[in-house]
């Protein structure tokens, strides 16, 4: 089962590396097969993230817009979708802080059945490549120790520093930096045992 | 901030860094630190790959589809305004003025086929007279909006800001100093029964209402006579209103939107 989901992760890979080098020979159809593929997770990450669905439209807009400019730069020694999320929180990110808004972090998606995600005319296959890694994430995330998590979601979905988080919480700033770098640490490990980052 | 020996190397900066939780000054000392350092740019590296994957904890959730549209039309859009050309000025100029010279020639066989409905109309009895008027009207004002056009010295885009007017584009034409323009709207659907679409000009603190029009055509001129010059004003808008309204305050539904 395992070896499949791999091969199948290795599939979605190979077809992104494909995507995204027609993408930078300008074609446009294969831009519209990877906005498909993604344009639900970049939605998603920039909802969580900006709270505001208006913003979070445009952001999926400005975002793919950069995919479209940059691909040219694409480093194809690595994997798509991490570059497009680095894109998507960048902007999301900058986008928060110029704002000046802090939004909660709210990390409970349990609520929401995965089939409720997969939207009707994406690319299925890739989809169900997705939910799985969205799964698989989750679980590594359940798997840290609470106050480890609670610093890795409020930096990365509500754009706080260091500072801010451990302002917030009322620990010490080395507390935050040693539950940073543990928590990604940890992460890091479990996700390699699923072979979604590299050893 | 940081400060960065060579002889320490970055342990917690690189998870934070990752995070985007660094202020901006230790972003830059950690990655001029990085960039001599092998072991560190790795770890930065590994830290930068794990922390994009969280992307995948948010729910994921479908765009409405017009983000889609908007998206490859301004594709569309800068695939024409890059495409090459005998010089980058002509291709500037060319691209900015397409949709004026599209007016242009429309106008032209429009006027065509007026001055020969003209000149039917002449020779019939004289109850096609106020019928011939009418049209030498339209005529008269048609070569206004073309005069307007020509001597135009500026264009401004104005973009879609609602649904209802996805795949929609629109450009105003202006005169420094002058207080009449042209804007030229492009794939506008007509409004629903009973509303108009109006145009607005705005700065701080002021909405003046101009023309209302109710789009038929693909490509479609509408002139816009403003209380003062255009160029003082900082917005230009149009808004979807009742057909009966009295329009003294723009409704919330702004369709297209634009900086003067």
């Amino acid at each position: 089962m395992a070896r499949r989901e791999t091969q199948d992760r290795a599939e979605t890979r190979a077809d992104d590396d494909q995507l995204i080098a027609r993408v930078a020979a300008g074609d446009r159809s294969a831009f519209d097969a990877l906005y498909e593929r993604y344009a639900s997770a970049v939605f998603g990450l920039a909802l969580k993230v900006l709270r505001e669905r208006e913003a979070a439209e445009e952001a999926v807009q400005e975002v793919f817009w950069r995919v479209w400019k940059r691909a040219a730069s694409f480093d194809r020694s690595r994997a798509f979708a991490p570059w497009l999320f680095g894109i998507a929180h960048n902007y999301c990110i900058d986008e928060l802080r110029r704002r000046k808004v802090r939004p909660q972090v709210v990390y409970e998606d349990d609520e929401h059945p995965i089939l409720s995600e997969i939207p009707g005319d994406a690319d299925i296959g890739a989809e169900a490549v997705m939910a799985e890694q969205r799964g698989l994430v989750r679980a590594a995330l359940d798997r840290l120790p609470p106050e480890q998590r609670e610093a890795l979601m409020l930096a990365y979905f509500s754009g706080l520093t260091q500072q801010e988080i451990a302002t917030q919480l009322g620990n010490p700033l080395g507390t935050v930096k040693t539950r940073m770098r543990l928590g990604l640490q940890k992460l890091r490990t479990l996700l390699q045992g699923h072979q979604l980052v590299e050893e | 901030m940081l400060r960065m020996k060579e002889t320490i190397h970055i342990d917690d900066e690189a998870a934070a860094y990752a995070l985007h939780a660094l202020p901006d000054s230790d972003v830059t000392a950690v990655e001029a630190h990085a960039k001599h350092c092998p072991p560190c740019q790795q770890k930065l590296n590994d830290s930068v790959e794990t922390a994009q994957l969280l992307a995948l904890a948010a729910v994921a959730q479908q765009p409405p589809g017009w983000c889609k549209s908007s998206l490859l039309q301004r594709i569309e859009r800068e695939s024409f305004l890059t495409r090459p050309a005998r010089s980058p000025q002509s291709r500037t100029r060319l691209a900015s003025w397409m949709p004026m010279v599209a007016v242009l020639a429309l106008f032209s066989l429009w006027n065509m086929r007026m001055q020969s409905e003209v000149n039917a109309s002449r020779a019939e009895a004289a109850a096609a007279q106020r019928s011939s008027t009418t049209i030498q009207a339209t005529m008269r004002q048609n070569a206004m909006t073309m005069a307007m056009l020509a001597q135009s010295q500026a264009t401004r885009p104005l973009s879609a800001k609602s649904p209802a007017a996805q795949g929609a584009e629109a450009w105003m034409h202006m005169t420094n100093g002058q207080s009449g323009g042209v804007i030229i709207v492009k794939n506008l659907p007509a409004p629903p029964p009973g509303k108009v679409y109006q145009i607005w000009v705005a700065r701080e603190g002021v909405k003046e209402p101009c023309e209302s029009f109710i789009s038929v055509e693909p490509m479609q001129p509408v002139a816009v006579h403003a209380p003062q010059a255009l160029d003082s004003y900082k917005w230009i808008m149009i808004t979807l209103e009742d057909s009966s309204g009295s329009h003294a305050q723009p409704s919330d539904q702004t369709i297209l939107f634009g900086d003067l």
